[in-house]
């Protein structure tokens, strides 16, 4: 019961209804802006005029450009014209073909990269090959992939990636929000002295435990609001775009089992943050402070296996319970993971998270009662491991 | 009531000895203060009494309700730290509801408590305030109201009076003195002398983590071994030359050309200093100089400091036994 008060307090000590909406206010902004930029754009910018002189055929065609096909015979006419009727001129008449500007201007790459295309088809067509043929050198040759095992999980839509750049993106923002809050909560606390009468009321394993919930489940609704946020702009981006929604790639279970993963690894990385902060008597002038970012290793390991989901590096780290919360998600958005690994990855997730925990208060309950001062090293050691302290 | 039994408590931090070999007793519904300079020991004793460190050895063993704890039970007292300490980022009502809860309060009883404790201690208009924006004292009553708000059995507070204006601590003392007769156990620790003598049953005078008294106002005094001296009015002028003839008077000084203060030997008596007295001129007034806790306490620290070892330290056996004889 208590630590519930403790973990409702220290929930509400961060969540604030008006910073949320001011929040959400904040970001539905960014995205209308970002969304009507383009449209804003285009009507800023004019239409560039591009004289094509070609005896026949198409004009290339791209937006923000207005093509007009003209005979080469009139070059000396439209020549005479750049840089006041036509910002640019392209004489198909000689070789190579000639792009006529009245001075260096970064629309030009984009309009180079067009008539290449353009001229490139062309010329194919001007090649005395049947239709087949040249539609066999314009395209790229097809590969069809087969798999001898079909139903091995892997996974290879675009959105697998997505998905994983996405978990690792909120899961920093989970580790680090943690990572400030724990560290602002429990410092600020002992300069206030707050701690003096709080510890007649409470264990410190009732108050490190509850301010743990309480901060994890901060940065759950934290990472779940801006998932859902991001998920809704790619959603709109879409629609303008007229293409069809983006489904999410991954199954009922597939995002449990990622809630799973991610809040038992908070609740380990906050213990550790919780138990560590305690120990830190000045956050200005302790050389420790630096120590408090550790938890991020897990997330920069899981991201440089990233690309190999398949390999014993993410398999290992998918079992290891320190690193086990960033990379079993990863894993499980980009392959087939089998049951038993997964479920013996949470099984030692949870006995270290346990254990973790339990260490960790130690440490808390002899930095917390300190003042003025910091333990040493080998007094944190110690009560890491259970043994009583020194001084 | 709650009565608490200290026995051979010592604590050791490092290579100071903070409290040593301390063995008293709190009577239930009693208030008993701590005094000391700083470094006397005080907040450590208090520490361990509320759990918060444990002794190096030694018992602390709790009666109430009849049963026998060795620890003060949970929810039975409330704690005022030497260090205070609230969220000062959260409003006064927010900081209390919150203590109340970990308390095991209920939502009704904490708005009762705080309507009762905020109107008494006049901060019923800052209740939607954040402690940041209160003054000291303030901060210091709304740290008050958190210790009194579940109705302990017992009351520590440690420098209960310091932050607060002159009005501010007869409040508090009115306090006290209504809980003292609700049959609440007080334990303070103070400073102020003044407000200690009117306000203790029992005190104790710390220096160095040893006792130096101990016992009711009277017996303190007695103990501290106050050099007492008597203020002699006579109602014509006298020879004063001859005040030092006295055989009685071993120091004497004058206030006036009629007025004189004395202090006696060891082995003279009021009637020999009477008589003495009478024969030099009439007396128009004689009367015993109390001097005031605060000079005593200020002697006694003195001379404790001065003294080479412990054996100077008054041993609290021997101070009950004087008190039962």
């Amino acid at each position: 019961m208590k630590i519930w008060t403790i973990a409702l307090f220290e929930f509400k000590r961060y969540f604030k209804w008006k910073q949320e909406l001011i929040g959400i206010g904040l970001m539905v902004l960014i995205f209308t802006l970002t969304s009507l930029w383009p449209m804003l754009k285009n009507a800023l910018d004019k239409d560039y005029n591009v004289a094509v002189l070609a005896t026949t055929g198409s004009v290339p065609e791209l937006d923000g450009f207005k093509f007009q096909l003209l005979p080469p015979d009139k070059k000396a006419d439209v020549a005479a014209g750049v840089g006041d009727v036509w910002d640019a001129v392209i004489d198909t008449s000689v070789t190579p073909v000639q792009l006529l500007a009245e001075e260096k201007a970064s629309w030009q790459d984009k309009l180079k990269t067009t008539v290449q295309k353009w001229q490139q088809q062309r010329l194919i067509s001007a090649l005395p090959l049947s239709a087949e043929q040249q539609q066999l050198i314009a395209k790229l040759p097809e590969i069809k992939v087969e798999l001898l095992k079909a139903d091995s999980g892997a996974k290879d839509d675009k959105g697998q990636k997505l998905v994983s750049a996405g978990l690792l993106f909120l899961l920093a923002l989970g580790v680090f929000s943690g990572f400030g809050f724990m560290f602002t909560a429990i410092t600020t606390e002992k300069q206030n002295r707050v701690t003096e009468q709080l510890l007649t009321l409470l264990t410190p394993q009732q108050w490190m435990d509850g301010k743990i919930l309480g901060i994890s489940l901060f940065c759950l609704k934290s990472m779940l609001t801006s998932g859902l946020f991001f998920f809704l702009v790619i959603q709109a981006f879409r629609l303008i775009d007229n293409k069809p929604m983006q489904a999410i790639p991954m199954t009922g279970f597939e995002v449990f089992s990622a809630l799973l993963f991610v809040g038992l690894g908070l609740l380990l990385v906050n213990s550790f943050m919780a138990g560590f902060a305690a120990t830190i008597d000045d956050p200005n002038h302790s050389s420790r402070s630096i120590m408090m970012f550790l938890p991020a290793a897990p997330l920069g390991l899981a991201f440089s296996v990233m690309d190999n989901a398949e390999g014993l590096m993410m398999q290992i780290l998918s079992l290891f319970p320190l690193t086990s919360f960033a990379a079993m998600p990863l894993r499980m958005a980009n392959s087939a993971v089998p049951m038993w690994e997964w479920a013996l990855s949470l099984l030692l997730l949870i006995g270290c998270l346990w254990w973790f925990k339990a260490a960790a208060s130690r440490v808390f309950a002899l930095g917390i009662r300190m003042y003025g001062k910091e333990p040493d090293w080998s007094d944190i050691a110690r009560a890491f491991v259970g043994r009583k302290a020194r001084t | 009531m709650l009565h608490i039994e200290v026995s051979h408590v010592a604590k050791t931090y490092g290579n100071v000895q903070a409290v040593q070999d301390l063995s008293f007793t709190i009577p239930g519904g009693q208030i008993f203060a701590l005094l000391g300079p700083n470094g006397a020991g005080k907040s450590s004793l208090i520490r361990m009494l509320v759990g918060l460190t444990l002794p190096d050895q030694g018992q602390i063993s709790v009666t109430l309700a009849g049963q026998q704890h060795s620890s003060l039970p949970e929810g039975c007292f409330g704690y005022l730290p030497e260090d205070r300490g609230l969220y000062l980022d959260k409003t006064v009502v927010e900081n209390l509801q919150y203590i109340g809860q970990l308390r095991g309060l209920t939502k009704s009883q904490i708005a009762e408590q705080l309507e009762h404790w905020l109107q008494r201690l006049d901060l019923l208009d800052k209740r939607k305030e954040n402690l940041s924006k209160l003054s000291k004292g303030n901060q210091q009553k709304v740290q008050l109201i958190s210790c009194l708000m579940h109705q302990p059995a017992l009351l520590i507070l440690d420098e209960p009076f310091s932050g607060l204006d002159p009005i501010n601590q007869e409040h508090v003392l009115t306090i006290l003195a209504e809980l003292k007769a609700k049959g609440t156990t007080v334990l303070l620790s103070a400073h102020q002398m003044a407000l200690v003598e009117r306000l203790a049953d029992q005190m104790m005078l710390l220096n160095k983590g040893q006792v130096v008294a101990h016992g009711n106002l009277q017996q303190v005094t007695q103990q501290l071994d106050p050099k007492v001296s008597y203020s002699v009015r006579f109602t014509a002028n006298i020879d004063s030359a001859k005040l030092g003839d006295c055989q009685s008077v071993r120091h004497w000084q004058a206030q006036s050309e009629l007025q004189f203060l004395l202090e006696l030997h060891d082995h003279a008596t009021v009637n020999q200093l009477l008589q003495e007295l009478s024969q030099l001129g009439t007396l128009a007034d004689f009367s015993r100089q109390q001097p005031s806790l605060h000079d005593l306490y200020l002697a006694a620290v003195q001379h404790h400091n001065q003294a080479p070892d412990t054996t100077q330290t008054i041993s609290t056996q021997s101070i009950s036994e004087g008190v039962a004889a």
